[in-house]
């Protein structure tokens, strides 16, 4: 037997961890029932939010449990109107916005993911349908490769297939992941020119020295009558000092080949934490997740390693809904309550960023702070073991400059009400001045009003 | 019947084109042409030729009273654009009323111009600034008067008060039908035989919609496609079918190479007669396609430096032809401005009771002036004063001024 099936065994037989005990605003059961069935139905997910700049944009959407069948979503944003369709293997969508329709459909096999989606072009978009498939091998319970497809019904040049791609992914564990595409497109451009456009992609992220790298690296070759050879490159890397202090940095740039750097961006951020910090790929909360993920495949769910909260949430609604759940709730009892564990408490921080475009003539310097309040109410430096987030105050300053060094600022603030690990509201407002292109077009002082609720069940 | 546009280097007959009549910009191949043809073209092709951008203007008082040809020929035309600021007075008057244009500074210039053998003459007119628009006037006029293109750039110097107005597709056909009211109309040639390839022998005139606008005006290269350069070409095209739109040209370095081919992937090349570059930097040169459909028209090219000035036309030139072979014209820059040392060819200073000009960049000046004298021969020149005694006779006329205060109101 080897040393971690050993350490599941052990685990298994000692049931599920309960969670932490933790403090909210507004109570919540220390874990919810994974399997509680819709009787016939039961409420996950509610979201609603009102936008208001030059008019007031709505956006509504709810999803509901039905019965232990599946999950059903209706929603709309402005002229967007939504339905989704989810069982444990199939997923439908529907959408439909100003003439345009979309349909996409996903079935995950045992060892095999197949997708098929399509869009009917929307007015003032020319006719046709834009279809596209693709096939998603799992060759390993770590490596999967992907291949994909798209065609246009009414391709300006008469070629159906546009886009085809042959991808890999491996998931080694939450301590590496790579990926890479190789792809070859065709793009008629906005003046009626035809290109085609191989690139290949290559990506990794993981950890290292006990922090979270990650970095991509891109080529891309255009032919037509323009052609070019385009290099992208990004780097970050997020740096735990000392328990509750996290540095971050990141560095993108794109190159024209053989000419010079078109775009590059700067980032870096430093966060205080009112408890112990643990990087997403490095904690108990990764580890669990990759051994209901591996148990999960090798019972033919066919399962990738997620390690985000929604990511999470939504492989636990999934499995909730397979013939074995029972068997695999004690898993999903335990990625919850190590992700409770290791909730993050951000209470103060920094970020500026930097990014500068060649070929638009722009640059943009944002600087960002945050300031937060745990919930029960205490000091950056004294939030209790128990300590959830509770208020945080997001504040940007952004400068825009572009034409003949003309400077637009923007301001931004926004303030979340978290009430429990479900239940969020937001406020956000944000006033800009015109850059050189807006006074130009005659757009006014864009002044944005947004206010967000979010429920979601099981998060 | 086919017309020439017999565009030239600095100091070589070199890159002409052959058209088709009506503005066609199907590609030709270039032809090498004698060295005499600017001159013999013109008697052969000046007079009674299908290209005609309107009607005449109505002859201005005072009458300009062109000099009889017994007096020699036009100067010939050897040393391709250039440009040129509407400089209309020196000094300083806080409290100016009417913009005061000084007729000695307008002859200044454009004798220059004549003499040094242009062929083209790019100048900015600025709808936002009154005193300049209106300075502009007798610059287009005259020069297209002795037979040189004018490239009427249409850009504020400051302020976004033009593209504002091109933007909008309310204001958009006002301000063009002003610009083709004021600039294109024809002037009567000032004298028979002149070299240009307008009515008569007179220049012809070609818009240029913006400047840089990337650069000067934060306008995506796309969005300029599309929401300037298309909407200006078609009205421009329905207001005055004759006039040659020229797109705008982006910065003449590396960053301007990639914005040009945004451009062109937006649709430049459908919605202009002429594809502007501006050259400033050698390394640009390769990677300005000469894959283009259309002539292309390098708007702006100079060094920094009077020293610079005479390698950057000597060498760099015959580069930029030889690299983008779809050039056929390029515009030195520039012929005057206020900063000494940098690019100007010449100063402007006062002298008695008017002005005069005094050579900054001698060996670029003397380089222009021998390939006059060489493509001359020897043979007896029409001076500029011959052909325009007085160039008033094209300054701005009431109806320019309130054609401009109506629009400029509203």
């Amino acid at each position: 037997m080897s040393p971690a099936f050993a350490v599941l065994w052990m685990a298994l037989q000692a049931g599920p961890p309960e969670p932490p005990a933790v403090r909210y605003p507004l109570d919540l059961p220390p874990s919810p029932d994974f399997l509680a069935p819709g009787q016939p139905f039961q409420l996950v997910d509610l979201s609603y939010d009102l936008r208001d700049t030059f008019s007031t944009r709505h956006a509504f959407s709810a999803r509901l449990r039905v019965r232990d069948g599946g999950y059903l979503t209706a929603g709309f944003e402005g002229e967007r109107r939504d339905l989704v369709l989810s069982t444990q293997r199939l997923d439908l969508v529907a959408s439909s916005e100003e003439g345009s329709y979309d349909f996409f459909g996903r079935y995950r096999a045992p060892w095999l993911v197949a997708t098929a989606g399509g869009r009917r072009h929307g007015r003032g978009e020319g006719e046709g349908w834009r279809l596209g498939g693709s096939l998603a091998g799992r060759l390993s319970p770590s490596f999967e490769l992907l291949g994909r497809l798209d065609g246009e019904t009414s391709a300006p040049d008469d070629r159906f297939l546009r886009f085809a791609s042959l991808r890999f992914l491996w998931q080694r564990g939450p301590g590496f992941e790579a990926a890479g595409e190789a792809s070859h497109e065709r793009v008629r451009t906005e003046g009626g020119l035809d290109n085609t456009r191989d690139a290949g992609t290559l990506g990794v992220a993981g950890l290292a020295w006990g922090a979270e790298l990650s970095g991509t690296a891109r080529l891309e070759r255009t032919r037509g009558r323009f052609p070019r050879e385009e290099g992208d490159a990004a780097m970050a890397a997020r740096v735990p000092i000392r328990s509750r202090l996290l540095a971050e940095g990141g560095i993108r740039s794109r190159y024209e080949v053989g000419v010079k750097r078109t775009y590059y961006e700067y980032r870096g951020a430093l966060t205080w934490f009112g408890r112990r910090l643990t990087l997403p790929r490095a904690g108990e909360a990764a580890a669990r997740a990759r051994d209901l993920s591996r148990r999960a495949t090798a019972m033919g769910y066919n399962e990738r390693l997620v390690f985000d909260d929604d990511g999470l949430r939504a492989l636990r609604e999934r499995l909730s809904l397979s013939p074995r759940r029972d068997e695999l709730l004690d898993g999903m009892a335990a990625v919850y309550a190590a992700q409770v564990q290791e909730r993050t408490l951000p209470l103060l921080g920094v970020e500026y960023v930097y990014q500068s475009d060649a070929l638009t003539g722009t640059s943009v310097e944002t600087v960002r702070a945050i300031a937060g309040m745990p919930w029960p109410p205490a000091w950056p430096w004294s939030a209790g073991a128990d300590a959830t987030p509770f208020l945080r105050l997001d504040v940007e300053w952004q400068r825009h400059v572009s034409g003949p060094a003309f400077a637009a600022d923007a301001h931004g603030l926004a303030l979340t009400v978290s009430l429990n690990r479900e239940m969020d509201l937001v406020l956000r407002w944000r006033r800009s001045d015109p850059t050189a292109l807006d006074a130009i077009q005659g757009v006014g002082r864009p002044r944005t009003f947004e206010l967000s609720y979010v429920y979601a069940r099981g998060r | 019947m086919t017309r020439r546009e017999t565009s030239r280097l600095p100091g070589r007959e070199i890159p002409g084109e052959s058209r088709p009549d009506g503005w066609g910009v199907d590609r030709r191949r270039f032809l090498r042409l004698a060295a005499a043809l600017p001159a013999a073209g013109a008697g052969v092709l000046g007079e009674g030729c299908a290209i005609d951008d309107g009607a005449p203007l109505p002859s201005p008082t005072p009458d300009p009273s062109p000099s009889p040809s017994p007096l020699g020929r036009p100067v010939p035309q050897v040393n391709g654009g250039i440009n040129v600021q509407p400089v209309r007075r020196l000094d300083q008057d806080p409290n100016e009323g009417e913009p005061v244009i000084v007729p000695d500074l307008v002859a200044l210039q454009l004798r220059a111009v004549y003499a040094l053998g242009f062929d083209g003459m790019r100048i900015t007119t600025p709808f936002g600034d009154r005193a300049n628009f209106l300075a502009a006037i007798p610059y287009v006029r005259a020069a297209r008067a002795v037979g040189i293109d004018a490239v009427v750039v249409l850009h504020d110097f400051a302020g976004f008060t033009l593209a504002q107005a091109l933007y909008d597709p309310a204001r958009r056909p006002d301000v063009l039908r002003l610009y083709a009211s004021v600039f294109a109309v024809p002037p009567p040639p000032a004298a028979p035989g002149l070299p240009g390839l307008g009515p008569r022998g007179a220049g012809r005139i070609a818009f240029q919609v913006l400047n840089e606008p990337v650069h000067f005006l934060g306008i995506p290269a796309d969005v300029y496609v599309r929401d300037f350069l298309s909407p200006c070409y078609a009205e421009l095209k329905a207001e005055s079918p004759n006039v040659i739109v020229v797109s705008a040209a982006e910065v003449g370095n590396v960053d301007g190479a990639g914005r040009m081919r945004s451009m062109l992937e937006a649709g430049l090349e459908g919605a202009c007669d002429r594809i502007a570059y501006h050259v400033y930097s050698r390394q640009a040169i390769p990677l300005l396609s000469g894959n283009v459909r259309g002539l292309v028209w390098v708007t702006e090219s100079g060094a920094v430096g009077t020293a610079q000035h005479l390698p950057w036309v000597r060498d760099t030139f015959p580069e930029i032809a030889a690299g983008i072979p779809d050039v056929s014209r390029i515009f030195y820059y520039q012929l005057f401005d206020r900063d000494p040392g940098v690019h100007r060819l010449l100063d402007i200073q006062p002298s008695g009771s008017g002005y005069r000009a005094v050579v900054e960049s001698t060996a670029l000046h003397a380089w222009f002036e021998g390939h006059v004298r060489e493509a001359a021969a020897g043979g007896l020149l029409l001076s500029f004063d011959d052909l325009v005694p007085d160039v008033r006779a094209y300054f701005p006329t009431e109806s320019d001024r309130r054609a401009y205060d109506s629009l400029a109101r509203s």
